[in-house]
């Protein structure tokens, strides 16, 4: 082999390897940001759940009836936590949060206590189902935003895109916590 | 380089890329949907009628929905699917199910479970998952349709069966879907043709027929010869991904659930 084949040789190993590398990174680049995506998309969902549940609450608590002076107080007090929700700071979700279930407890013990002061006493398990089923939304949705996170975190942290993806302002994100959703 | 080099290295590299597309993560947690996807019946509690219209009748609101111009563009493709589960079966979470499998274009989804207990010779009705899609449950809340369980299901299967109770359920349900979210005018069903032909339909369903099972199902039904098999998939992996996926393609839409779902026992 000449030293003119050996010089090409070397020069072509540096931009095949060159050229690996840009490629290898470009990928992780392009991933991470699809996992930090669904993150945000999972975190929106959670905000959509909440914001059913307060739907299905206020809906609920109008078709009572004779129940009329707990009702009233309780529409007063979803209304506050949903204002509270939205303008909350990371202090307050949390306290938002605790209000709108002390709320629900109580409109199920109402049920539970009163079946026949629905306007049909039929309606009572179509108001359960209700109940159960904004809860699991709200559940799952958080479900799926700790997943969302925990593939995010395992993609960054792991070798070797630990080594250049947080150069490119992918840091490790929490899971989940009522004060993310403002963040 | 030698010339039988390079060709030795080129077939090495495509042999590397065959085996990464094959150690890809599998799709599905638990298991994939049936060719007829409006119906599952993994519990083999089921007559054929009640598949057969199941999967006629998801599907033809499914095809409608697309294609009629009065529909807003952003409610198209509701999908109504039906799964039935053994109760000693290892649990699924029918949310991630439900968004693994796609239900319902525009999030216009809807999957019941329907849970038997195959402990004594004839499966026995336990319980009724409903979950309902991102886009579906502005449509038609678990009130209502816990309202549809309660009202024509229940009924239904105290006074015949859980094949007729659920063939009901199935039709008021995509009733529901037709007149008061697409605005049709009137949807009908006719309960006796269902009680007539319930115990007459023999027709094999497309998952029961080899030929639609892909390639392996090719070969475990003895209709083709397995030599030829090991050679599609040795010497042509292109034409083995075709032959699997123009068999085995899912129709979800590309739906989601944020796990509005809730449970009704018998």
């Amino acid at each position: 082999m000449t030293k003119k084949h050996k010089v090409m040789l070397v020069i072509g190993l540096i931009v095949t390897l060159v050229l690996i590398l840009g490629i290898g990174v470009a990928s992780a680049f392009n991933k991470a940001t699809k996992y930090r995506n669904d993150i945000y998309n999972n975190r929106a969902l959670i905000v959509v759940a909440v914001e059913a549940r307060f739907d299905k609450l206020e809906e609920l608590l109008t078709a009572l009836n004779g129940l009329e002076d707990h009702v009233e107080t309780q529409l007063d007090k979803i209304t506050e936590a949903r204002k509270a929700f939205t303008t909350a700071d990371a202090t307050e979700i949390e306290e938002t949060f605790e209000e709108i279930e002390s709320g629900v407890n109580l409109i199920r013990i109402m049920i539970e206590d009163n079946p026949d002061s629905f306007i049909a006493t039929a309606a009572y398990n179509n108001y359960m189902a209700e109940i159960t089923a904004t809860i699991n939304a709200i559940t799952s949705s958080k479900v799926m935003y700790n997943d969302a996170v925990t593939a995010y975190n395992t993609f960054i942290q792991t070798f070797p895109r630990n080594l250049f993806l947080s150069t490119f302002g992918f840091d490790k994100m929490d899971l989940y916590e009522p004060n993310i959703l403002i963040n | 380089m030698s010339r039988r080099k390079s060709i030795l290295f080129i077939l090495g590299f495509f042999v590397l890329l065959v085996l990464i597309g094959c150690s890809r993560k599998p799709k599905y947690t638990y298991f994939g949907p049936s060719l007829e996807f409006y119906i599952n019946d993994k519990a083999d509690a089921f007559l054929r009628y009640t598949q057969w219209n199941i999967y006629i009748n998801g599907e033809s609101l499914y095809e409608e929905s697309l294609v009629d111009k009065f529909i807003p563009e952003n409610i198209k493709g509701a999908q109504v699917v039906v799964l039935t589960q053994d109760i000693n079966a290892p649990s699924i979470d029918t949310t991630r199910l439900f968004n693994e499998w796609g239900i319902g274009k525009n999030n216009m989804g809807i999957l019941l479970v329907l849970y038997f207990s195959t402990d004594d010779e004839l499966p026995e009705f336990v319980s009724i998952t409903s979950n309902i899609g991102l886009g579906m449950m502005g449509y038609l809340s678990a009130f209502e349709l816990n309202d549809m369980i309660d009202t024509h299901f229940f009924p239904e299967l105290e006074n015949s069966n859980y094949e007729l109770a659920t063939l009901v359920l199935y039709h008021e349900i995509i009733g529901f879907i037709y007149t008061e979210i697409y605005g049709y005018t009137s949807y009908t069903y006719n309960y006796d043709t269902f009680v007539e032909r319930l115990y007459d339909m023999m027709e094999p369903l497309p998952s029961e027929n080899s030929l639609n099972r892909g390639l392996f199902g090719l070969v475990l039904f003895n209709d083709f010869p397995l030599w030829l098999f090991i050679l599609i998939v040795l010497f042509i992996p292109t034409l083995g991904y075709i032959g699997f996926s123009i068999t085995g393609k899912s129709r979800g839409g590309g739906g989601r659930s944020i796990g509005y779902w809730f449970n009704r026992r018998k």
